[in-house]
């Protein structure tokens, strides 16, 4: 089935309203749509919505042979699956050029920024190797796929427990480490538009993907469209909305792993399940709805804001219009008025709630009887993993790298240090670094010497 | 399972009023319901309903769009082959539109029709085993509101359901927000909608109402429009 | 999820949710699967039903072509094909986390998704698996855990109208009492699956 073709209308209307500065969900145009990240009862499975886009990723895991060039490294593999149920006309068997992009670019992104330790997936060398399989499958598609992928593939992996193997018995931990890579794409060159949906993405004129790490680093980058090339500038600014993005993420991501971890820990269901609210007729689809009706109300508001300064805190198109402008340094700016619209916007998706929420359901009333089974589950699933050593609290296990990390929200080159420092001492792989500069160079070369000092 | 009207079917259900209605009467099966030996049953889920005085069918969600003929639809044209147009109305195949199907339009004088331009027609012949084909003038020869639609404006889509119930005159959206936000619509049976409001800010805000409404009861939208009502007068 | 009652004949409770996806024409999201399906072109005379599993975990294997077979042909049993022709219905499967009682899980989960894209169908088909343990007992949708103590699975799909079986999938070895059993014990719960079919739509009434 070939894609559907786009009209006149559409291809000339959502440039027009972009310029103006106005989006279709009536989103601004560097707002992204609602993340949600939810784990499932398996270890390193993860579904992520970006607003209609969703995407589920599983880790696995096996043994396999190393490459001979690399006889002490593991091995990561990505495949992402556009199957149809993403969109009609996704094909299986039969790629598209998009799709072998996105692989492409994935694969990229988490291999170049490190965030796998490989070497740790060594159990001998030369002749046995972990292998670690990430499979992303998309199951709708509403733009930004890459982002909404990427974000998949990382949870996975950092929900992800490896068996740990030894020649005398076996043992579970989980020592992979991660850092976090985010790959926010942006197209419109004139307009910056973040997180576009599938219809700003067709009619863009180019597209920015750029893959980065919460600590700035760049893992990829990708230029691509018809449009004018894109000015030195336009990158730069790309890259520091991106790592501003990248930050978010990983801490939401970080949030939902807690929560998941405690509520393993106190033997609570989890999994898919737990996040559809049984009480209403939409829960996964209900965001979309909300947002539709609540941003609506949203557009009245900043109409108001335009004509009436003083009416409390609503954000002026003014407001808007001075966010777009702003210099690329000033990310704080960007944040800003972004955060202060948030409490806003919840308080009209409450009163929005009650509509279209359908009213309980009226069948069912055994709730309370599912959880027993589900937890035995839990403790299986632990048990068989680990026979000889009793099941630690997975919390322990977490070891997302930068961990403390949460604290600095502020972006400057010059804060770098002080990222950096935080982050050598939660992470007790790394030996203390010797030189912490900012520049992007230096610390490519740092990379390299922390990867000699695992090496020995 | 033995249903009658008002109640939520599913396949397989047997409407008993039907076989009860006098043989000598007559009686109209709309969709989702089909004779099978001396029972009507049901084959799609849904609300049953009934019109005097005997008129069933079963109210179904739905999102593909199956092509009935004399159905006013929404479409984009994808091609031009000869002289015949193609458009996309979102069934499972594309339907054609001859080149005379215009009002005016003979061999000479051609319509203006471009690729990409979205249409608002009539379904002249809608059957199963052929492609439907649509026609742009009524049976006077006449436009009477088909043709191209103006190059602006919005095109979306929605479920059929929706389409529906906008269109229904119980419905308060499309009255209560034309009062205040004047705007030029062009609603299909096949789910797609052409909208086009003063300003883009307009348009986005009326594309999302209807959009908002799948979900929500009549009452609902009501207070829908009237709280999107009072907003637009305060800014005024 | 389950239902832990001491006879063991209850079905684990059944979560399903419509439109989670908006590109295809009827979705559904249950507990462990989600569907979608998409009426296309077809050069045939009535409509060609296909089904599509992908597993969570790599490239689908013969075990998965298998299931897309079964379930293909027990959706096309049911489905009014006649009513659409040279149209494919196809059927896309994603496993979402198995938890014991795919198959099963796969084909209600197909049921719903075509519910929702309001196909024409003669009857609905409801799905129960279950399990016959190393003592001989026959239990109702064993979870993971449970299966480890059954040597035997043995899968029934029901019609909606007679309760007349239309698929059956069994692994290991039973006695034909057994058998009897397991499918008597099958078609009692169906009727529950039957039941959350109607009351889910009903639930979803309001956007009629």
């Amino acid at each position: 089935m070939k894609e559907t073709v786009l009209s006149t209308c559409e291809k000339e209307f959502v440039p027009k309203a972009i310029s103006e500065g106005r989006r279709l969900d009536s989103r601004n145009l560097l707002e992204y749509r609602k993340l949600q990240i939810v784990y499932g009862g398996d270890w390193g499975c993860c579904m992520v919505s970006l607003g209609k886009t969703k995407v589920l990723a599983q880790a696995s895991c096996e043994i396999q042979q190393p490459k001979s060039t690399r006889p002490n490294e593991g091995i990561l593999f990505v495949n992402v699956e556009f199957s149809p149920m993403g969109a009609p006309h996704f094909e299986i068997g039969r790629p598209t050029d998009a799709a072998v992009q996105c692989n492409r670019l994935l694969e990229k992104c988490l291999k170049e920024s490190r965030c796998v330790d490989l070497e740790s997936l060594c159990i001998v060398a030369d002749e046995k190797v972990w292998q670690v399989r990430v499979d992303v499958s998309i199951l709708n598609h509403d733009g930004a796929l890459v982002d909404a992928a990427s974000i998949a593939a990382l949870a996975a992996l950092a929900h992800f427990r490896r068996p740990d193997v030894t020649l005398d018995g076996e043992e579970r931990s989980s020592r992979a480490r991660f850092s976090s890579s985010f790959t926010p794409s942006s197209p419109y060159l004139k307009n910056v538009v973040v997180d576009p949906a599938v219809l700003e993405e067709r009619t863009a004129e180019a597209q920015i993907v750029v893959g980065i790490n919460a600590y700035r680093e760049l893992t990829a980058l990708h230029l691509g469209g018809t449009g004018s090339p894109a000015t030195n500038q336009l990158v730069m600014h790309c890259a520091s909305l991106a790592a501003v993005r990248a930050m978010e993420v990983v801490r939401m991501m970080k949030d939902e792993l807690a929560k998941d971890a405690e509520a393993r820990v106190q033997k609570s269901p989890v999994g898919f399940v737990q996040s559809m609210d049984l009480e209403k007729v939409t829960t996964l689809s209900h965001e979309a709805m909300v947002t539709a009706l609540g941003q609506l109300n949203m557009n009245v508001k900043m109409e108001e804001g335009g004509g009436d300064a003083a009416s409390e805190g609503s954000v002026g198109e003014s407001a808007v219009n001075d966010m777009i402008v702003e210099s690329v340094g000033e990310n704080s700016a960007e944040l800003v008025p972004e955060n202060d619209r948030r409490p806003k916007l919840d308080a009209v998706a409450l009163c929005v709630d009650t509509i279209g929420s359908g009213g309980p359901s009226t069948w069912g009333g055994k709730e309370e009887d599912e959880e027993p089974s589900s937890e035995e589950e839990e403790v299986q699933v632990v048990a068989q993993l680990s026979p000889s050593s009793k099941p630690k609290p997975p919390v322990e296990e977490i070891e997302l790298s930068e961990s403390e990390e949460e604290e600095i929200h502020t972006l400057q080159p010059e804060e770098m240090n002080l990222d950096k420092g935080l982050e050598d001492q939660s992470d007790d792989e790394i030996m203390v670094s010797k030189q912490n500069t900012a520049q992007k160079k230096g610390r490519k070369k740092r990379k390299k010497k922390n990867g000699d000092n695992i090496c020995k | 399972m033995k249903v009658k009207v008002g109640d939520v079917v599913v396949p397989g259900d047997i409407a008993e009023e039907i076989s009860r209605v006098k043989s000598e009467t007559k009686c109209v099966l709309g969709p989702g319901l089909r004779r099978f030996s001396e029972n009507v049953i049901v084959c799609k889920s849904g609300i049953f309903r009934k019109k005097n005085p005997n008129t069933y069918w079963v109210d179904s969600h739905q999102r593909k769009y199956i092509p009935v003929r004399g159905e006013s639809v929404v479409g984009v044209v994808v091609n031009k082959s000869g002289d015949i147009f193609k458009v996309d109305i979102g069934a499972s195949e594309l339907a054609s539109l001859a080149y005379t199907s215009f009002e005016g339009a003979t061999k000479k004088n051609r319509p203006d029709v471009k690729l990409g331009d979205v249409l608002y027609a009539k379904l002249k012949i809608a059957s199963l085993d052929m492609e439907p084909e649509l026609e742009c003038v009524d049976s006077k020869g006449k436009q009477s509101g088909m043709g191209v639609v103006a190059d602006d404006g919005f095109l979306f889509t929605c479920s059929i359901n929706v389409v529906r119930k906008i269109l229904s005159p119980k419905c308060p959206l499309l009255k209560t927000l034309g009062k205040e936000i004047p705007h030029e619509i062009a609603v299909g049976m096949n789910g797609k909608v052409w909208l086009k409001a003063r300003s883009i800010k307009e348009t986005i805000a009326l594309a999302n109402a209807i959009l908002a409404t799948e979900y929500i009861t009549n009452e609902e939208t009501n207070a829908m429009c009237c709280r999107i009502i009072e907003a637009l007068q305060e800014v005024n | 999820m389950a239902a832990m009652a001491e006879d063991q004949h209850v079905l684990r409770k059944m979560f399903c949710e419509f439109d989670v996806l908006s590109c295809p024409d009827g979705s559904a999201m249950k507990y462990r699967n989600r569907s979608c399906l998409r009426p296309n072109k077809l050069i045939i005379d009535k409509a060609c039903v296909e089904a599509v599993y992908r597993p969570k975990v790599g490239q689908p294997r013969v075990a998965d072509k298998t299931k897309e077979k079964m379930i293909g042909n027990t959706c096309s049993s049911a489905i009014l094909s006649t009513l659409y022709p040279r149209t494919s219905v196809s059927i896309i499967l994603q496993e979402m986390q198995n938890s014991g009682g795919l198959m099963a899980c796969a084909i209600n989960a197909a049921y719903l998704a075509l519910i929702r894209s309001g196909i024409a169908m003669k009857f609905l088909v409801a799905a129960v698996t279950c399990g016959i343990t190393k003592d001989d007992k026959v239990i109702l949708d064993p979870d993971l855990n449970k299966v480890k103590d059954c040597h035997t699975e043995l899968m029934f799909a029901f019609d909606s109208i007679d309760f007349n079986i239309v698929a059956v999938d069994s692994s290991g070895q039973y006695t034909e009492e057994q058998y009897q059993k397991a499918l008597s014990l099958c078609k009692e719960a169906s009727n529950e699956i039957f039941d959350f079919y109607r009351n889910l739509v009903k639930k979803y009434a309001c956007c009629i």
